[in-house]
């Protein structure tokens, strides 16, 4: 029983000892603000991809930014809480909203955003925006981030889609690329894909034409746009991709695999690592449509690159598209920090910032005067592009019915459906959840 | 002679009484049994009443069986369910019947190879299954896989395994089942070993031949190892999430999607954990029905 009672003693101590450990240590004091503050604010600020202490692009620009901020506004400080680009980042994001934790800003994502905004988690950015802003804003910008007619985030970047090609194979194929100047119709298109599908001396077999096509990948997306379709009407109330417009453009895009057969097997299912891998490393697809994301992995490599304009349809108009970078500013009692906060999130989508810090804008910018994309010929392409932006109104419909839609492209895509079929199949459904969102 | 009889102890003096005796015991198992409330109890206490909710990030609200209701009118719900039920009954057959097969083609050998071959077929188990999807998807790759390679070596066409909605499903069965499971060989193997040698002279005695001694005597004593592996495999099939998650994503046209995955989306993409929990629920019950069905048929009073 001593015994016992001497190694209770000892354990307790060691825990004791433990929490002593593990208790925070006092924060080191901050440097001395260059101006006093008049109202000293704190903020949480989440931001992807981020790692303290990191040495990755994005995590040193990170710092960079809040470092410039905070020197320019000497009463505010600056928390970064890092979170990845995965579900377990959306899990994290979503415990500290629910929790009520301290977080200030953040970066939304498109499909979250209507839950969230409709939830009252969200502080609209309107009555922060100057008349400067809102002349130097694209529209498009406004468009993805506005809800119910209020605009809960600031509009960072458009990641527009465009084509990649390889020129060593176009040239070989005696193919001329398109420019901005003079794009490629349809079927100048669809001819380019079939003269550049061939097997090579060594047997390899090329293929014209790719993009990320699994379920849940957007990257062909800019091709359902270019006859005038597009899934949502503009208010994104009723579903209208199985319009005649609509259709035609989804049968077009399952005709470059099924009847022109310029497309390589798994077209229809492959990844965004798949097809990339196909494109630069084992160089046996032509023409690639992608986002600007992949642009600095083909410049580091010195890849044979043109990038191209996506080819036009019936609408004989440019069209892209492509996923938003936004950040949000999270609603919170404090006047004061709601002021610093959206003062924050401007900074970091403004035009200022990409020119303090090099390399910070990875896709076109939403400013017509922030121009800190282009800085060569392929990149001004995709910063061209964007205006040219078809986007969809911002609905939170559900899982099942995106898995749904996903598979209804799949379908067309593979030849088990029509385009029309698999669009009147899915159009109730749809429909349904568009209008239970708007009661 | 008068019987004196001992006044029944209250139920006060019994529980300080099993209290004293027993106080230690719960000391040393509490801190486990506080993390298993914590991380296990809870969350499942938790997710049973979600199932009755709907949950929004700041606030949920009480809606009865709604969320049961919209998952019974759901085609992609009974889909899945479909493909995670294929999916479990043949790979069940399959590593059943494969690891008795190998199990007892490794018996007769000596106890060192009889290691060797054990240890090479649980090798696959510590293996990260991410790995062995990766693999796999290579396998499968239509231009440069090695199944096709395999193909066109016999002058057959190449087929889409991965990419065609007919045969998808197969072939992710089909992955899982070539790979025979180390722990039913492990435990088939241990348990073929520890039946007594004199039932087998005894049948040799009286004339049976191998089929014979295979059906009426190894079958029946395996059977409570059998039992074990049924379940768990059920268990393991009906949960099958990361290999369909990595090749197919649940693809193509949600040929493969399974009842684990569209759970994972429903709470974590749709973050609609009221819903997510309810097909939890229903998971859990086919579950717990099928092993209450396997004890039934399989269980077994056999001891040697």
């Amino acid at each position: 029983m001593k015994r016992l009672i001497v190694l209770i003693v000892v354990l307790a101590l060691a825990a004791i000892w433990l929490i002593a450990c593990a208790a925070p240590t006092t924060a080191p004091k901050s440097a001395e603000p260059t101006k006093a503050p008049a109202q000293p604010v704190t903020l949480v600020f989440y931001q992807r991809g981020y790692t303290a202490g990191g040495t990755d692009a994005g995590t040193v620009n990170t710092d960079k930014a809040v470092e410039i901020f905070q020197k320019n506004n000497p009463n505010i400080k600056i928390n970064i809480v890092g979170i990845p680009w995965t579900a377990e980042g959306d899990t994290k994001l979503e415990a500290a909203l629910a929790a009520k934790t301290d977080i200030n800003v953040f970066r939304v994502t498109s499909p979250n955003l209507p839950r969230y905004a409709k939830q009252g988690i969200l502080s609209e950015i309107t009555p922060f925006l100057t008349e400067e802003d809102k002349k130097d804003f694209y529209p498009s910008g406004f468009q993805i981030a506005t809800i119910d007619g209020k605009v809960w985030a600031w509009p960072l970047w458009v990641t527009a889609i465009s084509n990649f090609v390889n020129t060593d194979i176009l040239k070989e194929r005696g193919v001329e690329p398109p420019t901005m100047a003079k794009p490629w119709t349809w079927d100048q298109f669809v001819e380019a894909c079939k003269k550049l599908t061939y097997k090579k001396a060594d047997g390899t077999q090329v293929y014209g034409f790719s993009s990320s096509s699994k379920w849940g990948a957007v990257e062909y997306y800019p091709l359902m746009y270019i006859d005038g379709g597009r899934i949502l009407s503009a208010d994104g109330k009723k579903f209208v991709q199985n319009s005649p417009e609509g259709a035609s453009a989804l049968q077009k895009i399952a005709e470059l695999a099924l009847v022109h057969k310029c497309t390589p097997p798994d077209f229809g299912t492959v990844d965004q690592a798949g097809v990339r891998a196909q494109f630069k490393d084992r160089k046996t697809v032509a023409i690639l449509m992608s986002t600007p994301g992949f642009i600095p992995d083909l410049e580091k490599e010195n890849f044979p690159l043109a990038v191209t304009p996506p080819p036009l349809g019936a609408l004989n108009k440019m069209v892209t598209n492509g996923a938003f970078g936004l950040f949000a500013v999270v609603n919170v009692g404090d006047q004061a920090k709601l002021k610093a906060a959206h003062e924050l999130a401007k900074y970091l989508t403004g035009s200022q910032v990409a020119k303090d810090i090099q390399g910070w804008q990875l896709a076109p910018g939403l400013r017509r005067s922030n121009t800190g994309y282009s800085t060569n010929a392929n990149r001004e392409v995709i910063a061209k592009l964007v205006e040219f932006g078809v986007y969809e109104a911002p609905v939170a419909t559900s899982a099942e019915l995106g898995n749904n839609y996903g598979a209804a492209l799949q379908a067309i895509i593979l030849g088990k459906k029509t385009a029309k079929q698999a669009m009147d199949e899915i159009a109730p459904d749809y429909q349904k959840e568009l209008d239970a969102l708007s009661k | 002679m008068s019987i004196t009889i001992a006044p029944h102890p209250s139920l006060v003096h019994r529980i300080v009484k099993f209290w004293h005796k027993h106080k230690w015991s719960y000391f040393f198992i509490a801190p486990s049994m506080i993390l298993f409330f914590i991380f296990v109890a809870f969350p499942v206490a938790q997710a049973f009443v979600l199932a009755f909710h709907q949950v929004d990030l700041r606030s949920s609200s009480w809606v009865g069986l709604k969320n049961f209701q919209d998952l019974g009118s759901s085609k992609l719900f009974w889909s899945t369910m479909q493909h995670t039920l294929i999916y479990a009954v043949c790979v069940v057959a399959a590593w059943i019947t494969s690891s008795l097969v190998v199990a007892a083609l490794i018996q007769p050998l000596s106890n060192k190879i009889q290691s060797l071959y054990r240890g090479a077929f649980y090798l696959p188990n510590v293996t990260s299954i991410v790995i062995i999807a990766l693999v796999w998807i290579w396998i499968f790759e239509p231009d440069y896989g090695f199944f096709n390679y395999l193909l066109t070596l016999i002058g057959l066409p190449k087929v889409l395994w991965l990419q065609n909605p007919d045969i998808a499903l197969w072939s992710i069965v089909l992955s899982t089942i070539l790979i025979v499971p180390g722990s039913g060989v492990v435990l088939y193997s241990a348990a073929m070993g520890a039946i007594p040698r004199e039932y087998y002279e005894a049948s040799d005695v009286e004339g049976a031949n191998g089929l014979q001694k295979l059906l009426h005597i190894t079958f029946p004593l395996l059977k409570p190892t059998t039992l074990y592996l049924t379940v768990i495999y059920t268990i393991a099939g009906f949960q099958i999430f990361e290999r369909v998650y990595i090749m197919t994503g649940g693809g193509p046209i949600n040929s493969t999607t399974t009842i684990v995955q569209l759970i994972f989306q429903t709470a974590f993409s749709d973050f609609n954990y009221g819903r997510a929990s309810a097909q939890a629920l229903i998971l859990f019950a086919i579950i717990a029905t099928f092993s209450f069905i396997q004890f039934k048929f399989l269980s077994t009073d056999v001891e040697y």
